[in-house]
């Protein structure tokens, strides 16, 4: 088992604004994206450098005078991050509207614009993406896009150009293409879930064509690495199944599973194996396929529940895991209401489950136990299935 | 402490508090026996939609929010929360916009009023990403369709919006929101007309809005009488209890007619100078949604420090939430007041300046501030509203406290929390 990142992504959290502070060095503008919905292609289309925003594991438990101390942890570290100016390189800051906690993220920035204190907030933007079967919705988003992308314009000073726009869609199914082989070899226990995790969060910061040649060379080394250096412990290791209820802007969860020796092969999370979804439409209007690749895979807690449910209902009966890790921990007002149905079937797939309600950052010693006594329960493996 | 020249205890309640009441327990009773034996379809329908449309199609509408609150008000709410609890769902899933309609799924033995029967049809807007997940779950359980509206967000944070609201409400709400929320209703209406078998009147519907707007503007001259009063004439929960009661039949007879007797009573107790206490000496507004499980912590500061409640956003936002002036298309006049009567009661920058401008109305002194953890739209922007009243001079008091689950109350922490506050931020 691949056991190493190569050395740009081993500690993205280190420097995460390298790559976009050379490339507006470089005059390229920087668009700052919170969350893993914004289509990141019109950004790359549009010659600007894309850079994810994500939470920081050292805010947590910080107390943010401009935010009461009920919200996730994600968004008080993202707005305490804007507000003091880790994000000023950012020409642009885009917020969606795809879960409640990016909704009031937006809020609470806007208004610190307007009182007045949020001086060192790049310009806003906010992406609003609705979800539903409505007809009528549809066309809503599709315009939201289409907002999108005069915003971008503006910024630019460029028309946006159509072909431009087919060629970063293509470099991004590229994208989602290695990140569904990467999800193949988690399941054949050839990477571990952390360091998976870690190599996909690391596009966040990473410029993207650059990021594509790293992940492609990690990629090719795994899959040369022979089938012996599959080491014995882990292919007897329980594998486990992540839903989370809140977006894993760190590996807290993932090491927890592996410390208890069990592999977590995928996650229901906007960060990890969900980003290797169906390829975008190349042949169609573009814009209209991204709202389309959106509405249906979007990994958004406002994406309805059929939608949003299907791909983990397809794991439950995949056959790849022995475990089911409910990840709801005390900030969760949503994967709560469908965390009875889910457990019920998940083990009428024969699945064990766990639910998680501890914060795995501020209580991790707590996990950690349960974590150990959940895979301690499970039968161990003798092979991994093809 | 103060001495009263009146004691509180002598307070008498309107008399259109006993009529709301008897109203509601009758009317709920009918509806039930209709549906029950007369396989009537009616609408379980969150507060935030527009029942006016319903009405005019002849379906009777059940609004969950205030199902939870009569489940709430007797004491219940802790038993339904026990089951859903003991079948996996976690306690802090909130109970605000949820406990009326699992009640529907809920076991639970001799349910208030006999339970809920089951609706043809379920609807929400999606103001909260839990909407969709809690309401389809129990429609689908059901076997009922669901009916959510997406609810697209502001660009425009307009702070002063009571004063476009009634009339300029086209410019304060957008064109392209409104127009989203108005497709989204068409596609409503058409499942609501096959449940009822008839097609939507617009005309009646107009004149429907027309009804509303009557019955909201003689509550907004029941708030000027409140504010501008000497003393405060009528208890908090009475005001909360005879606005909704009317609200939740909205344009109905019995409401417009109801609206009328309660301004009257209030006018007439203003007039023979009858206050809640005949020495007001702390004057307390109520930020948030209503203490459903307790309204009798509302009166309970009167004898110790002479403070009354004067304000909640019931009675206000029934008028500068829901006058809609310009009615030659209704649906779009209704679409545009549930874009954000929400936000306007818990976000920045919409509620922090309504709050100011209502407690300055109404000469408060101080305000306390429901937080509630459990619901994020009950906790999120408190910051914003707390700064803005504070800086205005009102000193807030915000406590966390579920306005539904009565599990975790302690009255007697409560009540030393705000005795403190008034004794230490406000006493005069």
């Amino acid at each position: 088992m691949i056991t190493t990142l190569p050395p740009a992504w081993a500690a993205p959290d280190a420097d995460r604004m390298r790559a976009a502070r050379a490339a507006r060095e470089a005059g390229t503008p920087v668009v700052g994206v919170v969350g893993g919905v914004v289509p990141l292609e019109m950004i790359v289309a549009a010659g600007c450098f894309p850079l994810g925003l994500m939470a920081r594991v050292e805010d947590s438990g910080r107390v943010c005078a401009a935010m009461e101390a009920g919200h996730e942890p994600e968004i008080q570290s993202l707005f305490l991050q804007a507000v003091e100016g880790e994000f000023e390189l950012c020409d642009l800051l885009v917020v969606p509207s795809t879960s409640d906690a990016y909704r009031y993220l937006f809020q609470y920035l806007k208004e610190m614009q307007r009182r007045g204190e949020g001086e060192r907030i790049p310009p806003l933007h906010h992406f609003d993406f609705l979800f539903g079967p409505s007809p009528a919705i549809r066309r809503y988003s599709l315009n939201r896009l289409v907002d999108f992308q005069r915003r971008l314009e503006v910024l630019t000073g460029r028309p946006a150009a159509a072909d431009a726009l087919r060629g970063a869609i293509a470099q991004g199914n590229a994208a989602r293409a290695q990140i569904a082989r990467l999800n193949d070899l988690r399941a054949a226990g050839q990477v571990g879930g952390s360091l998976a995790h870690q190599a996909i969060r690391a596009a966040c910061f990473a410029d993207p064509a650059s990021h594509a040649a790293l992940m492609g060379d990690w990629l090719a080394q795994i899959e040369a690495a022979p089938a012996a250096t599959v080491a014995t412990v882990a292919a007897a290791a329980p594998r486990l199944l992540l839903v989370s209820a809140v977006p894993l802007h760190h590996e807290f969860l993932h090491r927890a599973c592996e410390s208890a020796a069990a592999i977590v092969v995928a996650e229901d999370d906007e960060w990890g194996a969900r980003r290797g979804a169906p390829a975008v439409e190349v042949d169609a209007e573009p814009l209209a396929a991204l709202e389309r690749h959106i509405a249906t895979h979007a990994v958004s807690p406002r994406l309805w529940r059929a939608e949003r449910e299907a791909w983990v209902t397809a794991q439950f009966g995949s056959g790849r895991y022995d475990g089911v890790v409910f990840y709801l921990p005390p900030s969760d007002q949503h994967v709560g209401w469908r965390y009875p149905a889910l457990r019920s079937l998940a083990e009428s797939r024969g699945l064990a489950t766990l639910l998680l309600r501890d914060d795995v950052v501020e209580q991790g010693a707590d996990a950690a136990a349960a974590l150990q006594a959940f895979v301690a329960s499970l039968p161990t493996r003798s092979r991994f299935a093809s | 402490m103060t001495t009263l020249t009146q004691a509180p205890s002598s307070y008498t309640p309107l008399a259109a508090t006993e009529r709301a009441r008897t109203f509601s327990r009758n009317w709920f009773g009918e509806l039930r026996r209709r549906v029950i034996d007369d396989r009537v379809p009616y609408v379980l329908s969150n507060a935030e939609m527009p029942h006016e449309i319903f009405d005019v199609l002849g379906l009777p509408v059940v609004t969950g929010e205030w199902w939870a609150g009569v489940i709430s008000a007797k004491r219940r709410a802790g038993g339904y929360l026990d089951w859903l609890n003991r079948q996996g769902f976690h306690k802090g899933l909130g109970a605000y916009n949820s406990l009326g309609v699992m009640s529907l799924l809920a076991e639970v033995e001799d349910p208030p009023w006999g339970g809920l029967p089951p609706p043809a049809l379920i609807c929400a807007p999606h103001r909260e990403q839990s909407a969709e997940r809690v309401n389809e779950m129990v429609a689908a359980r059901l076997g009922v369709p669901y009916v959510g509206i997406e609810m697209p967000a502001s660009t425009r944070f307009y702070p002063r919006w009571w004063e476009m609201a009634r009339r300029d409400w086209e410019d304060l709400y957008e064109t392209h929101r409104i127009d989203i929320v108005l497709e989204q209703y068409r596609e409503m209406i058409a499942v609501a007309e096959g449940i009822a078998g008839r097609r939507l009147d617009v005309d009646a519907l107009r004149e429907r809005m027309h009804q509303v707007n009557l019955q909201e503007t003689r509550f907004d001259e029941a708030r000027e009488l409140i504010a501008t009063a000497p003393n405060c004439p009528v208890r908090l929960a009475e005001q909360m209890s005879n606005s909704m009661t009317a609200q939740w039949h909205r344009g109905s007879a019995w409401s417009v007619e109801h609206s009328r007797q309660f301004r009257d009573e209030v006018a007439a107790r203003v007039q023979s100078g009858v206050g809640v206490l005949a020495e007001e000496r702390v004057r307390l507004m109520w930020i948030g949604v209503g203490l459903w499980q307790n309204t009798e912590f509302y009166k309970a500061f009167e004898e110790s420090h002479g403070a009354v409640f004067v304000w909640s956003m019931y009675l206000a936002l029934a008028a500068d939430g829901y006058i809609k002036h310009g009615l030659r298309d209704p649906l779009r006049a209704l679409a545009a007041r549930y874009l954000n009567l929400g936000e306007q009661a818990h976000a920045a920058p919409w509620a922090g300046a309504w709050m100011v401008h209502e407690g300055r109305r109404h000469r408060v002194d101080g305000a306390v501030m429901l937080a509630s953890p459990h619901q994020r739209h009950q906790l999120a922007g408190n910051i914003f509203q707390k700064r803005e009243l504070e800086a205005a001079g009102i000193p807030v008091l915000e406590i966390s406290v579920d306005p539904n689950d009565n599990r975790g109350w302690d009255e007697g922490a409560m009540r030393a929390r705000v005795a403190q506050f008034i004794d230490e931020r406000i006493k005069k």
